[in-house]
């Protein structure tokens, strides 16, 4: 996904005020940050129950 | 159960009560260990070799003129160099120390210090440190919203001035864009050394009658200024290895007229690139020109020449402080 926004932004010069690829850009991001968001959740989540073991 | 097992064989067949048995699995383990670490260590050099291969022919017989040249559309230009990218990327380094490093030494001495251990508080942590492993991209997308372009995402209206006092396109965004992406980073280290002060310090500050601010900077600081510069430093060098929030923010490489000395501050709010994007800029062109990947390879030098030099500061200065500490 990080690639696929790379090419979006370079090489063109869409990447400019409130067009498509603009907007599109930014819902991948969205997309990307929710993923890390919540893989870091589970193993928070996962941390936190095998801490309280000991 | 299996290690205590290993360890009674193992000392009874030393004190000769029982046959000595060979440990196998404890042998098998230590050697794929052994290996894991080999093969890792194999690949880092046969990359390390095969970069600096192919960058000896620009290296070795251009170095100086490699360091202080421009972008060129040619490989074998006399001019070709990274000049340009050494700018951006040591203006981004600043940037990143300035910005980072006191915003960041700040939040971690008040998360450990200052707040209450509250539910919030634990929130906050969790999210500091989920920001830590988000993409650098994503950072490149905050970097584009917040001081590139006036834009509306989401609904959400950016900050006109912010675009205007960076002047869009610069090195000023791209430093600031890359502090951000490592803040989390230097809060996460400086905590975890403001953590480790001895409590004794703190309580013998307040019982010669510290404030707690005085306290602050007379016991926790000193104390915790290796493992927060060590910290600040790593996260220096990894922002300057950074090329995917650079694409966004706008680092280019065609079209820079100038070719600007290191200290010249009157290039910061102008069109900049960055040694990481010379790099991408540099392989790709190579299927067009085959000796833009020994010019790549040589730039790939210069970089990692840079970060090991921040890295070696940074034990350097740890050292230091921790001699001091002693």
């Amino acid at each position: 996904m990080p690639s696929a926004m790379a090419s979006l932004a370079s090489g063109t010069d869409q990447v400019v005020g409130e067009g498509l690829t603009f907007q599109s850009l930014f819902f991948v991001g969205l997309v990307l940050f929710l993923l890390t968001l919540g893989l870091n959740l589970i193993g928070d989540r996962f941390v936190t129950r095998v801490r309280e073991q000991y | 159960m299996t290690f205590a097992t290993i360890g009674t064989v193992a000392r009874r067949g030393a004190t000769g009560f029982e046959r000595k048995r060979t440990d196998v699995a404890g042998g098998l383990f230590k050697a794929v260990i052994l290996s894991a670490l080999v093969v890792s260590l194999l690949i880092l050099a046969v990359l390390l070799i095969d970069t600096v291969a192919d960058a000896w022919s620009q290296l070795s017989t251009r170095a100086w003129d490699f360091l202080n040249g421009s972008l060129r559309s040619r490989s074998i230009d006399d001019k070709l160099g990274v000049k340009q990218g050494l700018y951006g990327s040591f203006w981004i380094g600043v940037f990143v120390a300035l910005t980072a490093f006191p915003i960041g030494v700040g939040a971690a001495i008040y998360l450990e210090e200052y707040a209450a251990k509250s539910r919030l508080a634990a929130l906050i942590e969790l999210v500091i440190r989920n920001l830590a492993g988000v993409p650098s991209v994503v950072y490149g997308l905050l970097g584009l919203f917040l001081f590139v372009e006036r834009s509306t995402v989401f609904g959400f209206v950016g900050l006109g001035w912010l675009v205007d006092a960076t002047g869009g396109r610069s090195v000023l965004s791209a430093g600031l864009t890359l502090a951000v992406l490592v803040l989390p980073i230097v809060i996460i280290t400086a905590q975890e050394a403001v953590r480790s002060v001895p409590s004794g310090l703190k309580e013998g500050a307040y019982g010669l009658g510290a404030t707690k601010s005085e306290m602050v900077w007379t016991q926790i600081l000193p104390y915790a200024a290796p493992g927060i510069l060590t910290g600040t430093l790593l996260a220096m060098s990894r922002a300057i290895g950074e090329a995917a929030p650079l694409i966004l923010v706008g680092a280019i490489t065609g079209g820079l007229t100038r070719n600007p000395e290191l200290w010249d501050v009157s290039g910061l709010r102008e069109k900049f690139t960055a040694l990481p994007i010379i790099i991408v800029e540099w392989v790709s062109e190579r299927g067009r020109d085959p000796g833009f990947a020994e010019a790549a390879a040589a730039a790939i030098v210069v970089l990692l020449a840079l970060v090991l030099l921040l890295n070696m500061t940074a034990i350097l200065l740890r050292n230091r402080f921790e001699r001091k500490r002693g």
